[in-house]
């Protein structure tokens, strides 16, 4: 029996937490078999999620607005699809989210649609890799990347270490994506693994692009923003710092 | 002062019978400085020495053909707008029809119900209203539940 699974991760904002069940039931509604996880804060745990998760973990779980990034690497399976909680499944082909990495294969992403982004060239380089949804393998290497990932983001929101003619600081600053760009470019990773991209990558990462990048297809994974809703909710958990664990 | 030039400059169709053309007239005079005027030019009784010269310089065939090749960059910009707008209505309808949801599912009726099925039902709705009403059917199913 294979060891597969989702990970969602919820933190800081409660919206995210009633947003990665919604994502978390429709994953099932599509795949019942499914076994997802959800990282999260004790606080918010109801019996709605354990109902429907295979496993919740709280322990250690950083208040951060990137979680996610600490989260990678404690995934309990062998090949995960993170999912950014503010996702939606839409297809019977969710069944399919682990069998599109091959077997040389560590991580599969999905590409950025420049009409869509906010940010995509700067002037060292271009952010051509969505991280808001990608499946991987368990691997060493690939886990310490991820957790350099989010150490690397920490510092980034706190001090800027580049030239910013290069790397202009008001632009590329809250990203994570332009984190892991740095870490395949200029920390020297992009050899070292081997990063696939969807076959039909937009159906799994829908994101506001145009239908007809859909070719006809339907959508499998509809990724919507929430990311400027839910400030004031009483239930939120403050976003600390913990670019020294 | 004399005037020692005339030049058309961007000379174009302006009506669909292509019986008129804007451009700018440029009136150059001998010490060395010129005039712009913006300029609409027909020529109902074949006399207008302006349509004859543009015609000349620049031909009907020349006209022709930059007037189709502009309508052409129109209906690109145009169609490239409307799937824009239309990209961005998409959006706003998908964002708007997930927070409703999410706030359906806030209601405590609805997210303790056991019901999977009406649940997955109006997850899977397709429009606002669709969620809202199968929202308030299981709404209702519980609410008779807990009377029983």
């Amino acid at each position: 029996m294979n060891n597969d699974g989702f990970i969602l991760i919820a933190t800081v904002k409660y919206m995210y937490y009633e947003s990665a069940v919604m994502c978390a039931n429709s994953i099932l509604d599509y795949y019942p078999e499914a076994k997802i996880t959800l990282f999260t804060h004790p606080e918010w745990v109801d019996d709605e999620a354990l109902d429907i998760f295979d496993q919740i973990i709280t322990k250690d779980v950083p208040s951060s607005a990137r979680a996610k990034l600490w989260a990678l690497s404690k995934s309990p399976y062998d090949k995960t699809m993170y999912v950014d909680a503010d996702a939606e499944v839409m297809s019977d082909d969710i069944r399919l989210a682990h069998d599109q990495l091959k077997p040389t294969q560590d991580i599969i992403m999905g590409l950025i649609r420049p009409y869509a982004a906010v940010v995509t060239k700067f002037p060292a380089g271009e952010l051509t890799l969505h991280c808001g949804m990608f499946t991987y393998r368990r691997s060493e290497l690939l886990y310490k990347i991820f957790d350099k990932w989010f150490v690397m983001w920490e510092n980034q929101q706190v001090e800027w270490d580049l030239d910013s003619k290069l790397y202009p600081q008001n632009m590329l600053q809250p990203f994570d994506i332009f984190t892991f760009w740095r870490l395949m470019n200029l920390e020297g990773y992009r050899d070292s693994i081997n990063i696939g991209i969807w076959e039909d990558d937009a159906r799994w990462n829908f994101h506001g692009y145009h239908r007809d990048e859909l070719n006809g297809k339907e959508i499998i994974l509809y990724h919507h923003t929430l990311s400027k809703k839910g400030q004031n909710n009483e239930k939120n958990i403050p976003s600390k710092s913990y670019s020294n664990i | 002062m004399t005037i020692i030039n005339r030049k058309y400059i961007n000379p174009r169709w302006v009506s669909d019978d292509r019986d008129q053309i804007e451009c700018i007239i440029r009136v150059e005079h001998d010490h060395g400085g010129f005039e712009d005027a913006r300029a609409l030019i027909s020529d109902p009784n074949n006399d207008n020495p302006d349509w004859a010269a543009i015609m000349d310089q620049f031909t009907k065939e020349k006209l022709d053909a930059d007037i189709e090749a502009a309508l052409v960059e129109h209906r690109k910009r145009e169609e490239k707008h409307q799937a824009e707008r239309k990209r961005g209505d998409d959006r706003r309808n998908q964002e708007g029809l997930f927070e409703v949801k999410l706030e359906i599912f806030q209601i405590e009726e609805i997210k303790n119900s056991k019901d999977r099925a009406s649940k997955a039902a109006i997850r899977k709705a397709k429009t606002k209203s669709e969620s809202i009403i199968r929202g308030s059917v299981l709404l209702m199913k519980e609410q008779a539940k807990k009377v029983e």
